[in-house]
């Protein structure tokens, strides 16, 4: 695959929908262990929200109304604050694409970059305070240093963001909910890194096929 | 004005703050919800977009305060911020503040600022700090832990005042009086500093709710509010005025007595015809009717404090002992109540006593004319409304003082025409009809109790709050017209004589209607009505056998029971009934059971409060809960009719079932009598009121069950037309003409009539010549009148025909308006019956 149009993105939102349903149960289980439960369900919600939105065919216009239509709906929907994160970085998205209709590996990269820097900014979290940017970050490293290839950027974002989301299990939480139980925190996997690591793996199953 | 916004991830934990807030500050005040997920927000969670959406308006407005629960709540709100289009809001930070304050104090807080006009960095300031209070409770940290905002001092130029308050409040200064304390001073220009003296906390600004609150003032704490500023005085009577009234917590949400409307009148101009007929002569103001209260020095300090002791003891003792036929009574009663065992008031006294020189009466009446004339001037409607209650326990406190407890009478030497600014129900009870020619009021209602007892009196009336007798000379010559509402002030001759001319026919017409007393009440065309009277004492119970009732269609039990403090043994329940029966001519007797309840509430009978009295627990209802009670009630009846054809009536008589229980109640009572071997009446008919709309609606269904009916036009009335007996502003609704009320009467006639059911209208509706008019037509065949009205109505069946009865109930019934259902039969009735 040589570039991403709405078509292919589609498939992709699709793709998350289904995973993060399937992985429901185990994200709310992560988010028990340090916050309050809900992740799983959230996201959810909100990814059956979209796909309903989507239901009714392509959304009009460039690929920046496209992501658009995904950050408000994952706003008005997810609930817990994973909407307003995941919902900024597809406005985000959004704007950063405003004006075109489709994306190569590199754009793609600096894209992602683009939404990173939102959630970054949005949630004031850096690296190390056990969150999605701890899997975002690296990804986003990854996916630049990956080179031309649309399949190979995804794949070294996914492996990445997987391998980051694990390594959350040593930290301890400074920010959200997690925050309160301090070093308690500590052994469990962070939720955020974990529905951005499937968000980031279901990316590259659409475009390695 | 600012609002507040409040983000939560539960609906239902927002919701319930704002109605905590809106409680606190009113329900106008602007506060929205942001809060909830999902399609109709009920599961958890915040939504950036719906947040956004709240927002805007109050970005196109004044502003608001944005307060927020936990986490993700937080990013939510931010994150809506970014939402709002560009174009509607330019800058969100003009308009919006995030706050950090936990949101049910902070809530509270900002409501309080806002309400008072604060801007949006005062409301923000006032929400920030609200933890302080709870902080400084927690910790008994006393003040300095938190310095509460806007609490700096600003010594201004003119008075400075002070006012020592000790807090009756059974909670303290909580939330709520606290937040209509600070609702107050933020009405004055004035500093208002507030010191805790019993906990030695502050000064503080009594501007803020928080600095308030952290002052922490508990249930019989001194305090001290330092007022100073231009309008000093004013503001620090208002304090006064609101402390007295225990920071408006004197009774649990009363509602404040109400203004009686003035308003043009419904004739020709003039005033509200109140009670019918024609006076001319002389004014004399009430007030110099009513005992002079001197001010002479009777005894010893230690004297007249016991002598206003007694007097204010035989007051409250009067006060229980409503006789109000509203639900307004009790609540006027209520908060007269709380005058006399104001503390801060009987202090104020107490040390005019003291200081001698001063009669009981002279102090008391200084007191509480200084504080009804500060509740007078403020600008707070409810607060003013205070005053009228507060001259009126006054005044009665005087009036015992004055009298040693005798009875009033209002003997005017020589005859005149009252002038009064509202008359009391005491005051018409007072008056003598042969030294009263008339009334004028500046207020009143012609529902009114007051009203009430003056048409039963005969004497003339008219309500015109236009009429300014500080501007009469003493010579003037009044003359007013009690059926149209008309007041003439030195009418010229011309018009005198024609005013003199209609009195002599209105007397020539009463004379006329006198004459057909004992003749039969039959229509031209030979249908024959019953007119029985309605009874509720001893002398009405001799009126109406002197003016030719054909026997009584009500008789009220309720004088039985109201104001004895236990309750009456069945002996003397049917020793007072018996008095009344010997005073009756001859006919059936129909005797209703007690139609008591909350709103005539029986000392030896406590009842739970209720909202609406008149839709809670009266009448039958009360009785079937109190079975001992109830069973001596008829047991009582049937003894003392046991040679009078007695009939029993059950009021507010809603379901079937309460009949079948109310019959088999009677059928124990007559039982037990004849176990017991008593005398007694049996068997007896049983019949109900028809007053509840259920029942009038379900008529049928009531056959078999009740032997007879009696429609009660007043309860009906308010019932179908949802309008409170005794509220004023509801007159135009508050008549029996209504062609709904019509409607009902033409339908229970009919389906009665059906079932060969004894149907009669005992309501004030039927001692209304026009009202009993349309009820003929609407085929009622039997009148329950007051017995000043026996002849008058009598008179009137004799000279109209059914068949012109009845198509002129079938065009009212037709109308929109009681006014025009009235409207045409005055003008049919005009013409179908020839005065005199």
């Amino acid at each position: 695959m040589q570039e991403l149009t709405q078509a292919e993105m589609r498939v992709w939102i699709w793709e998350a929908a289904a995973v993060i349903d399937k992985n429901s149960a185990l994200l709310c289980d992560l988010d028990a262990a340090i916050g309050d439960g809900d992740h799983g369900a959230n996201m959810t919600r909100g990814f059956a929200a979209v796909l309903k939105k989507l239901e009714g065919g392509a959304v009009a216009g460039d690929l920046g109304a496209f992501f658009k239509t995904i950050g408000m709906t994952l706003l008005s929907t997810v609930g817990g604050a994973a909407g307003p994160l995941y919902g900024g970085f597809f406005l985000e998205l959004g704007k950063q694409s405003a004006g075109r209709t489709s994306l190569d590996g590199p754009s793609l990269a600096v894209l992602i970059e683009a939404g990173l820097a939102d959630i970054k900014r949005r949630g004031k979290a850096e690296p190390g305070d056990k969150t999605m940017v701890d899997a975002l970050v690296p990804a986003v490293e990854a996916m630049k240093a990956a080179g031309g290839d649309l399949a190979a950027v995804t794949r070294a974002g996914a492996e990445a963001a997987r391998l980051a989301a694990t390594n959350t299990a040593p930290l301890q939480a400074r920010k959200g909910r997690a925050s309160y139980l301090g070093e308690r925190s500590i052994g469990h996997q962070d939720p955020g890194a974990n529905s951005a690591a499937l968000l980031l793996e279901s990316l590259a199953r659409i475009c390695s096929a | 004005m600012i609002g507040i916004v409040l983000v939560s991830h539960s609906r239902k934990l927002a919701l319930a703050i704002q109605e905590m807030v809106l409680q606190m500050v009113g329900p106008d005040f602007p506060i929205a919800v942001a809060a909830g997920v999902g399609d109709e927000h009920e599961e958890l969670g915040t939504d950036a977009v719906h947040i956004s959406e709240v927002l805007l308006p109050f970005c196109q407005g004044d502003g608001a305060v944005v307060l927020m629960d936990l986490g993700s709540a937080v990013l939510s709100a931010q994150t809506a911020l970014e939402l709002l289009d560009p174009d509607l809001v330019p800058d969100p930070a003009l308009k919006l503040r995030l706050c950090p304050a936990p949101i049910v104090e902070a809530s509270v807080a900002a409501a309080v600022a806002a309400s008072v006009g604060g801007d949006l960095d005062t409301v923000a300031d006032e929400a920030r700090v609200a933890l302080a209070p709870k902080e400084a409770q927690l910790e008994e940290a006393g003040v300095s832990a938190s310095p509460p905002p806007a609490a700096e001092p600003v010594r201004s130029a003119g008075d400075t005042r002070e006012v020592d308050v000790v807090v009756d409040n059974p909670h303290g200064l909580h939330a709520r009086p606290a937040a209509t304390l600070v609702q107050l001073v933020n009405r004055f220009q004035s500093d208002v500093q507030l010191i805790n003296r019993s906990a030695n906390r502050g000064p503080s600004s009594a501007r803020s709710l928080t600095s308030v609150a952290l002052l922490q003032i508990r249930k019989g704490d001194e305090i001290r509010f330092s007022i100073s500023g231009e309008d000093a005085r004013s503001a620090a009577d208002a304090i006064r005025a609101l402390a007295d009234d225990r920071f408006g917590e004197s009774g649990e949400g009363p509602t404040p007595r109400p203004q009686m409307p003035v308003r043009a009148g419904k004739e020709e101009g003039g005033g509200i015809p109140i009670s019918e007929g024609i006076a001319i002569g002389r004014p004399l103001a009430l007030n110099a009717v009513l005992p002079d209260f001197g001010d002479d020095v009777a005894g010893t300090p230690e004297r007249e404090k016991e002598k206003l002791d007694e007097a204010l003891r035989q007051v409250a003792g009067d006060l229980r002992r409503p006789d109000l036929p509203n639900g307004v009574a009790t609540e006027i009663l209520a908060a007269q109540a709380l005058v006399l065992g104001d503390p801060v008031l009987l202090a104020a006294v107490g040390s005019r006593l003291a200081a001698g020189q001063c009669s009981a009466a002279a102090a008391w009446r200084a007191e509480t004319e200084a504080l009804a004339a500060s509740y007078a001037a403020l600008e707070d409607d409810y607060l003013r409304a205070r005053a009228a209650d507060l001259r009126d326990i006054a005044a009665r406190v005087l009036r015992v003082l004055a009298g040693g407890g005798k009875a009033l009478r209002i003997q005017p030497d020589p005859p005149a025409i009252l002038l009064a600014g509202e008359l009391l129900p005491s005051e018409a009870m007072a008056c003598d009809p042969s030294r009263v020619l008339g009334v004028v009021a500046n207020a009143g209602s012609p529902s009114a109790h007051a009203a009430i007892i003056i048409r039963s009196l005969g004497i003339p009336m008219v309500v015109d709050g236009s009429v300014d007798f500080a501007a009469f000379a003493p010579d003037v010559l009044l003359a007013i017209d009690g059926g149209s509402g008309e007041v003439w002030v030195d009418p010229d001759p011309v018009r005198l004589a024609a005013i003199e001319a209609r009195r002599q026919e209105i007397l020539a017409m009463r004379a006329a209607v006198d004459s057909v007393k004992t003749a039969p009440a039959v229509t031209s065309d030979g249908q024959s009505i019953e007119i029985l009277a309605n009874v509720g004492s001893a002398d009405d119970a001799a009126r109406a056998r002197d003016n030719g009732a054909e026997g009584v269609g009500l008789l009220r039990t309720e004088f039985l029971y109201l104001g004895l403090k236990d309750m009456p043994d069945e002996e003397k329940q049917a020793q007072s009934l018996a008095a009344i029966l010997a005073n009756l001519g001859a006919g059936p007797v129909v005797i209703r059971t007690p139609d008591i309840g909350a709103d005539k509430p029986l000392a030896f009978m406590p009842t739970a409060f209720e909202h609406n009295p008149f839709l809670g627990v009266r009448g039958l209802r009360l009785s079937l809960r109190h079975p001992d009670f109830f069973a001596s009630n008829l047991r009582a009846i049937l003894r003392a009719g046991v040679e009078r054809d007695v009939w029993i009536m059950f009021p507010m008589v809603t379901a079937p079932d309460e009949m079948r229980q109310a019959r088999a109640f009677a059928e124990a009572a007559h039982r037990d009598l004849e176990k017991a071997g008593v005398d007694h009446r049996w068997p007896v008919k049983l019949g109900m009121m028809v007053e509840v709309p259920a029942a009038a609606m379900m008529i049928e269904r009531f056959a078999g069950l009740a032997d007879f009916l009696s429609i009660g036009t007043n309860d009906l009335t308010q019932y179908l037309l949802a309008a409170e007996r005794g509220n004023g502003d509801l007159d135009a609704l508050q008549d029996a003409a209504h062609p709904a009320v019509l409607r009902a009467i033409h339908e229970i006639c009919g389906k009665a009539g059906e079932a060969g059911c004894h149907v009669s209208v005992c309501g004030d509706g039927a001692s209304d010549p026009l009202v009993s008019a349309l009820m003929i037509g609407a085929g009622v065949r039997s009148l329950s009148v007051r017995p000043n009205q026996l002849a008058l109505i009598k008179a009137q069946v004799r000279a109209v025909s059914i068949e012109a009865l009845r198509a002129l109930t079938r065009d009212a019934m037709r109308c929109d308006s009681a006014a025009e259902a009235r409207e045409i039969a005055k003008k049919e009735l005009g013409s179908l019956s020839s005065p005199g």
